[in-house]
């Protein structure tokens, strides 16, 4: 997955979007020093950093991690006091069909590196942990090699930039979790409060972003918050059964799934028709074929009734088992959650028994009503957003295709069959 | 640290309750009189928010909130027995016993288990989960003192939390994630602890269990007894468990001005009289007699030549007080073996609130087990310790630096100015170094054995005259010299064979009245949680009896000490 499908464009239609994250499409090696320019973090640091802050502000930045958050006013958060203040980069990206921080680090890696250091500068840590999952060598060599070019190139100045390899768990990716696992604890989430931006890591004020919000920070710096309000770039991590699956950068809200699908994925897989699309991995409510036509920004897609998150869709097509996906999803979040709570260690071990039953034909429909009160016993229960995550397959399926979990009461088996294996 | 900020007024459940800001709910909750049910919270440790049992409903929060880990801020209200509250700790509870074996009947938590007590209040009553539970290793033994249920853990971590940050070495672990999740020990190992038993107080289901007390009784059968651990000197306090007045085992009473709420495994386990052979009836020479011949000869044997009576330094005050009656009357040396110390002052109190905390090679983690928690106590609220010698030091973990010798430390450590005060300082030449750090926190070299303290000044047993008295549970070094010997015991003496001889029963510690002083000189009584063997005497009692067959007239005190009898 090393780089954006190619585009075809001809005369009649506008000119194609130009990337500004993925400025190199079809590229497969690093860009190097030599090709890229700190130029916005020279200007960086010539602003003071309070200027910066605003200017980030102002460019209505929200993180890429999934949350959104207002970057800007994460970074405000952060007490100005003396002693360490670390900047955590959330490259752990775990969420299925995710794979948007792996080309940014794998092909700009200084862009990453440029974003961190304005970063730094604009709340006062002088040390950022790039926390890196454990699967992506290549990612986190690349970075490595870039960073050494950065520092023997002296841009670093006094800042330190350390990467860090996960060793494997999806709950890593959570904000809390992270710096446990960076202390070299166990990864569980914390409790909040305190949050991080007071007590984070090591107990000292921290901020964790995720690695494609930073990447904006450089062009926010070099052509100023009002370009960038109004282009608001993103990374589509399209995924499933598309012709063209790959990450593609367009603005936000400036297409809908259905010229997703069709023009960056070039449609949907053997021509089969699309039955539902989930916007955000596994995390969200799966959206059905007839909401192709929302906007892809974070309040069209909620209005909607599911959430972008970190924008990685993966599209199912009419063939696909709606209690087999279910089932599929929520035996994810059984084994990754990481157990700290009682409510998603229990309630997703339970959740996946009652839907393997159903799946298998041997559940009743009693089943199904048991299903969406075990969702109301975890859902706003629990500790992180992991258990909150694991019921929307559940309750998004339940109500949108009760016709399918009855059919397979009915007939006793499943319906579709189990092609998918 | 919440002292010191503003009083607010929340309303929990209809009642108003003022508060400093920033009090967990939890906690005031407990001072509006409102009961918010709880597994992983405890008031001693760090809140994590992993059980999700006390869920209650702020107003103006979106979703249910865990009182544990929620500070309180100005005009909170708090509903903890609405619907929405209800719900939400009726679900957890589902969840919780899904995978739960309950199996009740053969746990020994039973009776006294919080599970069952929040399940009963709190739950729902019947369970939906029709799939066969998770089976897991039952009665894994951790160590030679604790067994581990797997199945029943309910993965609150107080104990991984405890030996993180009460005992601070770690022994325990969580392992694996998701359903597997589990409390463990690394490959190989075993829970090597000297605390580990406060895990098994404060596990709330019957996961963590002892060895020693696993299936000896219920807790709604156990007599119940405030009492004071006779391990050491420093006293930690205990309440004794009987069934029909046999000893099970000893669990810890809070007392903040002394062991906090814990206990160490030596003193928890292995004072309790239990799989040591008694003494169980008075002998001469070998041969069972009564209690007045026993008597008969033993002063007989006094009269008869130079004596010396010799004390253990664990026996109650009202017997050492007997014990020097009798030997100013019969003109006879009097010693304590083992030799021991016992200068301290100021209090336990004041070495938790020190900054500087100085061990002049004393091993508080081995000799005084409990007030290394202490210190401990003080060096999570900001104060340093520093150890100097060679020897072992249990708290290395904590320690800032090791230094060589007592001027080392000087130079190293005041170049830059004063020590932060106050500065406590244990172990010998404590009162020197004090005196030029002008230490205003504990100083002196402690008494390590349960009534040291009071043995101050008396000299070092020689076990040199031909008759000796020997008073008190001592491995005793019997030398041969002696022509003649008596010993009070309650434990079987060892030199049976030894010509000529008298022993005579005692009860245990744990089965009298007496009074012990702390370390810091605090006098604390004994009160006898179960019946010493028939035959047994305190050893106050035994004492005031002999000097009676020596026509010695008693003690003023001693007299008020029979009336407790
Ligand atoms: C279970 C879980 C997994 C997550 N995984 C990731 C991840 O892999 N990468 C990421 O950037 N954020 C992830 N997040 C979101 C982070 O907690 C956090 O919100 C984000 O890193 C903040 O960065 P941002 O403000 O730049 O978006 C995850 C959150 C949860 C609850
Ligand atoms: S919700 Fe799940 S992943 Fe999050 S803390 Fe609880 S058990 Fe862990
Ligand atoms: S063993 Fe007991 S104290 Fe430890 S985590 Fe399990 S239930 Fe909690
Ligand atoms: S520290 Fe001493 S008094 Fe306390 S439990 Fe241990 S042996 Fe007993
Ligand atoms: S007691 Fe509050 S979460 Fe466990």
């Amino acid at each position: 997955m090393s780089s954006a499908a190619t585009e075809r464009f001809d005369t009649d239609t506008p000119p194609p979007y130009q990337p500004v994250l993925l400025c190199h499409p079809g590229r497969t090696e690093p860009v190097a020093l030599d090709e890229y320019e700190y130029r916005a973090w020279r200007k960086a640091q010539e602003m003071s950093p309070e200027q910066v802050i605003e200017e980030v502000k102002g460019s209505n930045l929200k993180g890429r991690g999934g949350a959104a958050f207002p970057t800007g006013l994460k970074w405000s958060f952060v007490p100005k006091i003396e002693g360490p203040k670390y900047l955590c980069v959330n490259a752990d990206e775990s969420e299925p069909g995710t794979f948007k921080d792996r080309e940014l680090m794998e092909i700009e890696p200084h862009m990453l590196i440029e974003g961190i250091l304005i970063a730094c500068y604009s709340f006062g840590a002088r040390t950022a942990f790039v926390y890196v999952r454990g699967e992506y060598r290549t990612a986190a060599q690349r970075l490595e090699n870039a960073i050494e070019e950065a520092r023997r190139a002296g841009l670093l100045g006094d800042y330190q930039i350390l990467v860090f390899r996960g060793a494997g768990a999806y709950i890593c990716g959570e904000e809390t979790a992270l710096l446990e696992s960076l202390e070299g604890r166990r990864p569980m989430p914390r409790s909040r409060p305190p949050f991080p931006a007071v007590e984070g890591l090591y107990g000292r004020p921290s901020v964790i972003n995720n690695v494609e919000t930073l990447v904006n920070v450089p062009h926010i710096i070099n052509r100023g918050a009002e370009w960038f309000k109004a282009l608001d770039p993103k990374i589509f991590c399209l995924s499933g059964h598309v012709n063209r699956p790959g990450n593609y950068e367009r603005p936000l809200g400036s297409l809908t799934f259905r010229q997703l699908i069709d023009e960056c994925g070039q449609g949907v897989h053997g021509g089969h028709q699309v039955k539902g699309v989930l916007p955000a991995g596994a995390s969200a409510p799966i959206l059905t074929a007839d909401k192709l036509d929302t906007l892809l920004d974070y309040d069209s897609v909620r209005e909607a009734g599911s959430m972008l998150g970190s924008a990685s869709l993966i599209v199912l097509d009419e063939r696909v088992c709606m209690v087999r996906a279910a089932a599929r999803m929520v035996e994810f979040f059984r084994k990754e959650s990481c157990g700290k709570c009682t409510p998603c260690r229990e309630g997703t071990t339970w959740l996946h028994k009652v839907l393997t039953r159903l799946e298998q034909g041997q559940g009743s429909e009693a089943d199904l009503d048991l299903l969406l009160s075990l969702s109301d016993e975890i859902s706003g229960k629990v500790l992180c957003a992991l258990g909150d995550f694991a019921v929307s397959p559940v309750v998004a399926t339940v109500s949108q295709f009760r016709d399918e979990y009855l059919a397979h009461v009915r007939q006793g088996r499943c319906p579709v069959g189990s092609w998918a294996e | 640290m919440a002292e010191a900020l503003p009083p607010v007024t929340v309303i929990i459940d209809g009642q108003e309750v003022r508060v400093p800001k920033g009090t967990l709910l939890i906690e005031a909750a407990k001072k509006a009189g409102v009961e918010i049910p709880v597994f992983c919270y405890h008031p001693k440790m760090k809140p994590v928010g992993a059980c999700r049992m006390c869920l209650v409903d702020i107003q103006k929060m979106p979703r249910l909130q865990t009182a544990c880990t929620t500070p309180v801020s100005e005009g909170m209200i708090v509903h903890t027995r609405n619907d929405r509250a209800t719900a939400g700790q009726k679900a957890v509870l589902e969840l919780m016993l899904a995978n739960h074996p309950l199996d009740c009947p053969i746990c020994d938590k039973g009776g006294e288990c919080p599970l069952q007590d929040n399940t009963f209040k709190f739950g729902l009553g019947v369970s939906r989960f029709t799939e066969p539970k998770r089976k897991l290793a039952k009665a894994i033994p951790l160590s030679e003192r604790i067994v581990l249920d797997r199945e029943r853990c309910i993965m609150c971590y107080r104990c991984v939390r405890f030996q993180d940050e009460i005992a601070g070495d770690q022994a325990l672990a969580a392992m694996d994630r998701a359903g597997t999740s589990q409390i463990g020990v690394l490959d190989g190992e075993t829970f090597d602890s000297p605390f580990s038993g406060n895990t098994i107080d404060l596990c709330p289901v019957g996961a963590l269990l002892s060895r020693q007390y696993r299936f000896r009784a219920r807790p709604w059968d156990l007599q119940r007894t405030p009492s004071i651990c006779a391990g050491c000197a420093v006293g930690c306090n205990v309440e004794l468990h009987a069934r029909d007045r046999a000893l099970q085992r000893m669990v810890p009473r809070e007392n903040m001005a002394i062991n906090n709420e814990w206990l160490c495994d030596f003193g928890r386990f292995d004072t309790l009289p239990l799989g040591i052979e008694r003494l169980r009836e008075p002998a001469v020479d070998g041969q069972p007699t009564s209690w007045a011949e026993a008597l008969e000869s033993a002063a007989e044997l006094l009269r008869s030549g130079p004596t010396e009576v010799i004390v253990s330094p664990s026996i109650t005050n009202e017997a050492l007080n007997a014990a020097t009656t009798i030997a100013r009357e019969l003109k006879a040396g009097l010693g304590v073996w083992p030799a021991t110390t016992g200068q301290v002052r100021r209090t336990i109190q004041d070495l938790v609130t020190s900054k500087t905390i100085i061990l002049l090679g004393l091993d508080v983690w081995r000799a005084l087990p409990v007030l290394a928690l202490r210190v401990r106590e003080a060096l999570k609220a900001g104060g340093k310790l520093y150890f100097v010698g060679a020897g072992a030091n249990g708290l290395w973990r904590d320690t800032s630096a090791t230094f060589a010798t007592v001027e080392e430390l000087v130079q190293a450590l005041t170049h830059d100015g004063a020590l932060p005060q106050p500065i406590s300082i244990l172990g010998w030449g404590a009162d020197a170094l004090g005196d030029e750090l002008a230490a205003e926190g504990m100083v002196g070299s402690p008494a390590t054995a349960a009534n040291g303290a009071a043995m101050t000044g008396l000299p070092k047993a020689t076990f040199e005259a031909p008759v000796q008295l020997l008073v008190g549970n001592e491995d005793w070094p019997l030398r041969s010299s002696a022509s003649a010997r008596i010993q009070l015991r309650w434990s079987a003496a060892g030199d049976a064979a030894d010509r000529p001889s008298i022993v005579l029963p005692l009860a245990h510690p744990y089965e009298q009245t007496g009074s012990l002083i702390n370390l810091e000189g605090t006098v604390q009584q004994l009160h006898p949680g179960a019946a010493a063997p028939a035959a047994a005497h305190p050893d106050w009692l035994a004492l005031a009896e002999l000097a009676e067959a020596l026509h010695i007239s008693a003690a003023p005190d001693m007299e008020t000490n029979a009336a407790l009898a």
